[in-house]
């Protein structure tokens, strides 16, 4: 109890507990689009839930000056969760809103923002605990962790606190992670980083430890016994929309795979944890990592099929080919597009095939986990042509949208015949719970606030996930150095390339239709 | 949600005749008449048909039924109905339940509700809304309005037990509750969780009943139920500014010389101020030595695990002040060599909180509507053990022992 309300006999039972203390929060790249449209919306909502503390104050940074509270004004009116926007909320909420100028390698900008956070400490009783969010791009997180270092704004005790929030990437292959892992260890201590990756923010998500480990009747089954492959999905309908300059660098296995998909493959598949809180759950995420297959380089390419969208109509609107796109080279073989088929060697999911594919451009707009249950040993039903088979049991964990679980099974189709077919029964969030769920933003920044980092990536998740995304990346780049034939193509609008219905049709099972 | 199409507001206000078939008007928010004993059937058709509707061309509306909560209201008087249910209206929006509206009318004998069957009961479906994502009207979930006059109340707890939903649970809630309503012992046993609000109250002898009340309906060890009163979520911000207070160490230190605790009230925030000193007193770890003077002062002495270590003095007083619900005016605590407090500033926008420890702020303080204090209560917010010890406390203030040594055992309510 000490440790929670720090010894204050009053603060006992206050909101549940989730009340975080008094503190200031720092963006870094506070003009970039992640800030208007994501993060202060994110802040706002809280503080309209009443979840911001007593004493809080967001100080924005970047190298232009701006009318920073004004723009955050028209962000939260045109961004937020609800609208329109509270006036009278506002008027506390805005005005704790401040703004420094300067650039991330001027030691300067960083003793004005020192004295800055002091008047601040003293005017909105923020009390020396600091949150930075380093919202940049990448090649400014090691700069802005240094200068953070040198100019004496990380508190290295827990009282006050200081923690710090990256954006991804967070390197962009091994040896980069592994820097820049060392270099936020110079200056914090693992417990003082907070790696986002939002979806980790997505109730869906975390709804996957909810229904496991709250239900009885699942986790019996949640085993390559009755399991017979698990298909993971994130499928985006638009295309690189303008970045082509950063996709072109990055590619679908750096942007969706290393980070969001194993995240949410880890919780899938994960052991039960001994509790409820950010160790346990690390530890239990690190070790489904561990446990990937090794890809021998020279089959890479067998396991881990890629592919670029081509130039065709896509919701009946013609589309360009990511080789025409702004920013992207004509000759580049970045994928849009990316299949897995991996094993998880544990006495859990032995021999069980996780199928994992991302791409951009395809059909709509989908991200979900299907788990395939193995068929009966024995077909018992017949009809005119004799025995029936039985389509398998599916179970899908929508994550977005129209987020919800749903089970297929056989039932009896009524008349006189014996004739299965398959329905479902449904869960849906909007209809059981009538409300729209929280922005991930808004329970990412609150748990960095109370100082739980359970649904942050802990370092050894990230190098973990790097060194088997690593190993795909080098036996591309090896195979590429051979061969200049162009990437596999796949038309706007479907469900990606040839070679990924190959690798499914390789073990006599079919992709999904999400 | 409302706006064009929505009948909900204007027939309840205005008594129309809304010239639509059962279907369009359910579909609208009117509301349907049907008999008692067919309410659940004419529900099943409804949405039935009112789904079927919003699948044509052009129906400008969706229908997805939802339930999270059977949730029972008691009203009594046109006045509380109407105002509870555009509470209801608000609420039903983010926590779509089946909602009971269980009104008994002023006049006890009103005759006006006996049907031609001589029954005296008058039963009513309506449908509650809110937007989409897409921007519809979306129907999600029904109110049931059930009026009978008071004398005929008893009739009440076995018809609302044959509409309640499986495997959802089930909010009663009653503003003030008294025992010698003939319905509410009955409908208790079917709640999970009971809700009620001392807000409405106005006298600390009003509050000390509810505790009471609240005994005798749920005896220690019978029952495991959740009790939430909305009341106490009002007071959330001035215990979350008070307890901030104390959160630096030197400021705690001084909480060992605490010597006089006293809570300023305006008119009418008699019973706020009995349940915020109960708070203190049960966080604090102090016993009342007797029970209130008229003057509103008593002492009170540190128990075991107390951070207090000498005696204290409580004194509620009664300020010309106006302010604004829960109605405290001011909270301060008086120690050997220091004086904090939490008060409602002169403009009564905020609360400005003074500390040699802190630098002094004000804390913006935005009234919370009802029908926000109720959905919290429906959700974690309505799981607060703090609650029912302040207010078992606030209620010892006054009764003393009777409270007090029923307090320990309570524990086990949770």
């Amino acid at each position: 109890m000490d440790r929670l309300h720090g010894g204050n006999p009053l603060a006992e039972g206050l909101v549940g507990d989730r009340q975080p203390e008094p503190c200031a929060m720092v963006i870094f790249g506070a003009s970039g689009d992640l800030t208007r449209r994501k993060l202060v919306p994110a802040l706002y909502s809280l503080a309209r839930e009443r979840l911001l503390p007593s004493g809080f104050a967001i100080v924005g940074m970047a190298r232009r000056p701006l009318p920073f509270a004004d723009d955050m004004r028209a962000a939260v009116g045109q961004f937020a969760r609800r609208r329109p926007v509270d006036e009278s909320l506002w008027d506390s909420f805005g005005g704790a809103i401040s703004y420094v100028s300067g650039d991330f390698d001027d030691p300067a900008a960083y003793e004005r923002l020192r004295s800055h956070l002091g008047e601040i400490d003293l005017s909105r009783g923020t009390r020396g605990n600091r949150i930075f969010y380093i919202s940049t791009p990448p090649e400014s997180f090691e700069t802005i962790l240094r200068h953070l270092g040198r100019a004496q704004l990380i508190s290295p005790g827990e009282r006050p606190f200081t923690r710090v929030i990256i954006e991804k990437p967070f390197g962009r292959d091994l040896a980069s992670a592994e820097h820049l892992n060392r270099v936020c260890l110079e200056v914090l201590r693992e417990d003082q980083i907070y790696r986002i990756d939002h979806y980790l923010g997505k109730e869906t998500v975390q709804n996957i430890l909810m229904f496991r480990f709250a239900n009885s009747i699942f986790e019996p089954l949640w085993n390559g016994k009755y399991v017979d492959h698990v298909q993971l999905t994130v499928a985006e309908a638009i295309g690189i929309e303008g970045r082509g300059n950063y996709y072109d660098q990055a590619g679908t296995l750096r942007d969706m795979v290393q980070n969001h998909m194993f995240q949410f493959m880890t919780l899938m598949a994960m052991e039960p944890p001994v509790a409820f809180e950010a160790s346990s759950v690390h530890d239990e995420k690190v070790k489904v990592l561990r446990a990937l297959r090794e890809l021998p380089l020279s089959e890479v390419e067998r396991f881990a099929v890629r592919g670029q969208y081509s130039a065709g109509f896509h919701q009946g609107q013609p589309a360009e080919g990511y080789l025409s796109e702004s920013g992207v080279s004509p000759s580049s073989r970045t994928e849009t597009y990316v299949a897995l088929k991996l094993f998880i060697d544990n006495f859990r999911w032995g021999g069980v095939p996780f199928y994992v594919r991302a791409g951009k451009r395809m059909a709509r707009r989908v991200s979900e986990i299907a788990i395939t249950f193995k068929q009966l040993p024995h077909a018992l039903f017949s009809g005119p042509q004799g025995k029936l088979s039985h389509e398998p049991n599916v179970l899908t964990l929508r994550i977005q949208p129209d987020e919800g679980i749903t089970l297929k099974f056989l039932s009896k189709v009524p008349g006189p015949t014996i004739e299965p077919r398959p329905v479902t029964m449904d869960f849906r969030y909007g209809t059981s719970f009538g409300t729209e769920p929280p922005e991930a933003y808004e329970r990412l920044l609150l748990d960095c606030m109370l100082g739980d980092s359970t649904l942050f990536a802990r370092g050894d998740e990230v190098m973990a996930s790097w060194r088997y995304c690593d190993r795909i990346l080098r036996g591309w780049a090896e195979r590429d150095a051979i061969s200049h034939s162009p990437l596999p193509s796949y038309e706007p609008g479907t469900w990606g390339p040839e070679v990924a219905a190959s690798l499914l049709a390789r073990d006599g099972r079919v992709w999904r239709r999400p | 949600m409302s706006g064009p199409g929505d009948y909900r507001r204007s027939e309840r206000r205005e008594g129309w005749a809304v010239p639509l078939d059962a279907v369009a008007a359910f579909t609208q928010g009117a509301s349907v008449s049907v008999a008692p004993e067919r309410i659940e059937q004419e529900l099943l058709s409804l949405w039935r048909r009112a789904s079927e509707r919003a699948q044509a061309a052009g129906a400008g509306f969706a229908v997805t039924r939802a339930c999270q909560w059977n949730l029972i209201v008691h009203t009594h008087g046109e006045g509380e109905l109407l105002l509870c249910k555009q509470v209801l209206d608000t609420v039903s929006e983010s926590v779509p339940s089946r909602l009971l509206v269980l009104h008994e009318s002023e006049d006890p004998g009103d005759a006006s509700i006996i049907g031609d069957d001589g029954v005296p009961l008058h039963a009513s479906v309506e449908a509650n809304f809110r937007e989409s994502q897409s921007g519809r009207r979306e129907i999600v979930s029904e109110e049931i309005t059930i009026e009978t006059p008071q004398l005929h109340s008893r009739r009440l707890p076995s018809l609302v037990r044959s509409l309640l939903l499986p495997d959802v649970p089930t909010a009663l809630l009653v503003h003030n509750p008294a025992l010698d309503a003939d319905w509410l012992r009955p409908l208790c046993a079917d709640a999970d969780r009971f809700l009620f609000d001392s807000g409405r109250l106005r006298s600390w002898q009003e509050l000390a009943a509810v505790a009471q009340v609240l005994d005798e309906l749920y005896p220690i060890g019978k029952k495991q139920v959740e009790l939430m009163d909305l009341g106490w979520l009002r007071l959330w911000p001035w215990r979350l500014l008070i307890a901030s207070l104390y959160d630096t160490p030197e400021s705690r230190k001084g909480l060992t010389t605490l010597r006089e605790l006293q809570v300023g009230y305006a008119e009418g925030g008699e019973a706020a101020a009995l349940l915020l000193a109960g708070w203190l007193l049960g966080r604090l770890r102090l016993s009342p030595t007797a029970t209130l003077q008229e003057d509103g002062t008593i002492g009170l002495v540190p128990g075991s695990g107390s951070p207090v270590q000498r005696p204290v003095q409580l004194r509620l007083v009664k300020t010309p002040r106006e302010a604004a619900a829960p109605g405290i005016v001011q909270v301060t605590l008086h120690q050997q060599d220091s004086c904090l407090s939490a008060k409602t500033s002169v403009d009564g926008s905020g609360i400005e909180v003074c500390s040699p420890f802190q630098p002094p702020r004000t804390q913006p303080m935005r009234g919370r509507p009802d029908a926000e204090l109720l959905v919290a209560a429906l959700g974690v917010g309505g799981r607060d053990p703090l609650m029912y010890e302040a207010l078992r406390l606030g209620a010892a203030l006054l009764l003393g022992d009777v409270m007090l040594q029923a307090q320990e055992q309570s524990e086990v309510r949770w």
